[in-house]
């Protein structure tokens, strides 16, 4: 079993686009049944409608989408590799990962959903990812589908006009499976009518859905909720924020309002990290290293090595020097 | 030139000749235009910012909705480029909801090894929101790009395709089409929606082309091809029409 890491950009990479990488996973140049296949992306930007289901016909263990090291984004949009697409990426395999992406809907109005998983066994897992701005008449989504696992995402401005909306959650099949840590969600809006649901988090209560150190504030919408269960029975729900009364279980924090979290919510200029002071800061619940990667947050730090006090949300909130500010000298 | 790439043989749940990707003149000007004018070609200032009138200022400032213009210590004045509307936004969230720490903002923004806070400090300047790389826009960063460089728009007409892509894939140049045909020439073949109104990906492309029989291919380099070691020239001068693939070579 080899590691086969290839580069995708237009600047001289191996592949221009990630859609003609994942065209070729299947293909026994240069792949082997058994290896593990990793797409890098560079600081770019991609604007392609993906979708993910190569790599099982050959044999491959694995497939990660990821962006290389020193060109990934620090937690706010437009600095690392971006794809800019309506509908950019679809899930259709459990051998995925899909990593320390910006998926930009850019207002599309065609479908906002970004990222979707079909899959039932095992499902897809997404981290560090950056999901914003996708905008719709239908329903909409950040992230959504069948049994995934994300963590430390941040997902924003998921709109629809006409219909429903949600951050993260399952968009069809009740019933199936997904698990949550250490994401932050705010703003989705559904639309006015009755019966148009505005969710950060949607689930079903199925035991083995988790949600734990999330953030979520700011759904609006006929009928609109941070958590779309406020008190689940079976799922696994604690040390989660709201801006509403619906986060529950253990140590969560309810009617928590995004300015007192967030460092910049002004449309344009989203930095979801957390602000000095913020009420997420050491409220989150230590869960170590499992699973894999849920330890590293949205710029990259190791929250189990450096031994934090976990915060909720995507960020692992780290005290800076103040910068110094010099005022706009005007010279006649 | 448009291209389009078709996939060779079977793999990753695409079927011989389907249409994997299409590039239309638009977005090969953009994908140029974005090389030529990424943020790591401006350099920095003494400040350790951006320089304001650098190709990467010039493109952000042509393509995205807003501008951002630092105009205190804790205020930024937000302009939509479009409709000139004026805005300052603080820590005091406005009736919207928005706010924010503009110190905390730029110091983790500045940190970043690629950042794209143009300026000088104290009047600092970046731009955000939606962006618009429509042709109107482009021609605009291309007359920027040729009036600051000694790069002409003419000289990159192509898709930047690397070799494994050439080696790998049948590239078949076109005339142009516009971003509803690119769209529908790599669409997909999708279910009936469920009850909940969604619905999955039966087949990865609906549009193909049979290229082996409908371009006239040799045999010896129909071997090659299959063999996909072996990179095969650009076949420039199969040009056919756009109108010709799709309605009378898709399969």
């Amino acid at each position: 079993m080899a590691t086969i890491t290839k580069s995708i950009g237009a600047s001289g990479k191996d592949y221009t686009t990630i859609t003609l990488w994942e065209a070729d996973l299947d293909n026994d140049t240069p792949y082997d049944a058994g290896d593990v296949a990793v797409g890098e992306c560079y600081n770019e930007v991609y604007g392609e409608n993906v979708g993910i289901n190569g790599g099982p016909t050959l044999g491959l263990t694995s497939v990660t989408l990821s962006v290389a090291a020193g060109e990934r984004h620090d937690g706010t949009e437009g600095t690392g590799a971006r794809n800019l697409s309506a509908i950019p990426i679809n899930i259709a395999n459990d051998i995925c990962t899909v990593e320390w992406l910006e998926c930009d809907g850019n207002g599309a109005a065609t479908n906002g959903l970004v990222v979707r998983t079909y899959v039932a066994a095992g499902g897809a897992f997404f981290k560090n990812m950056i999901i914003h701005d996708a905008s719709a008449g239908g329903s909409c989504s950040g992230i959504g589908g069948k049994d995934f696992t994300a963590m430390n995402c941040i997902v924003y401005d998921i709109i629809s006009t006409l219909d429903d909306a949600f951050g993260i959650g399952y968009g069809f099949a009740t019933g199936t499976l997904i698990k949550i840590y250490n994401c932050t969600v705010m703003n989705i809006n559904a639309g006015p009518d009755a019966g148009d649901t505005g969710y950060c988090y949607q689930y079903s209560d199925n035991a083995g859905v988790v949600f734990q150190n999330c953030i979520g504030v700011d759904p609006a919408g006929n009928v609109n909720a941070c958590y779309s269960l406020g008190s689940p029975l079976n799922a696994t729900m604690d040390h989660n924020l709201s801006s509403d009364t619906s986060a529950s279980g253990t140590g969560s924090l309810i009617e928590k309002a995004s300015a007192n979290q967030f460092v910049s919510t002004v449309g344009g200029s989203e930095d979801l990290h957390l602000k000095a002071g913020a009420d997420a800061i050491d409220a989150g619940v230590d869960l170590v290293t499992t699973p894999t990667g849920v330890n590293i947050d949205i710029n990259g730090r190791d929250r189990d090595v450096l031994g934090d006090i976990w915060d909720m949300g995507a960020h692992e909130f780290v005290a800076a020097a103040p910068s110094i500010y010099i005022p706009r000298i005007m010279i006649f | 030139m448009p291209e389009i790439v078709l996939k060779i043989g079977i793999g990753s749940n695409y079927e011989d000749g389907d249409i994997v990707c299409a590039f239309n003149c638009r977005r090969i000007r953009c994908v140029h235009a974005e090389q030529i004018c990424h943020i790591k070609t401006a350099g920095f200032n003494s400040d350790g910012l951006r320089p304001l009138n650098s190709l990467p200022e010039l493109f952000q400032k042509e393509t995205y909705q807003y501008r951002f213009e630092r105009v205190s210590k804790t205020e930024v004045k937000r302009i939509n480029q479009i409709t000139l509307e004026e805005e300052i936004l603080s820590n005091i969230p406005n009736a919207k909801k928005e706010h924010i720490y503009l110190e905390e903002f730029l110091t983790r923004r500045k940190k970043h090894p690629t950042h794209r806070i143009f300026g000088t400090t104290g009047a600092e300047i970046w731009y955000g929101g939606r962006s618009d790389v429509s042709n109107f826009r482009l021609d605009t960063v291309w007359q920027k790009i040729e009036e600051k460089t000694e790069l002409r728009e003419v000289d990159y007409k192509d898709w930047p395709f690397s070799d494994a892509e050439l080696s790998h894939f049948f590239v078949v140049p076109t005339d142009d089409f516009d971003e509803v045909q690119a769209s529908e020439l790599v669409s997909s073949i999708n279910s009936e929606p469920d009850e909940e109104g969604n619905t999955t990906i039966i087949k990865k492309r609906k549009n193909k082309v049979g290229f082996r029989d409908e371009l006239g291919l040799s045999g010896e380099t129909l071997g090659k091809i299959d063999d996909m070691k072996i990179k095969i020239p650009k076949p420039k001068s199969i040009i056919h029409l756009l109108d010709n693939i799709v309605k009378a070579k898709v399969i």
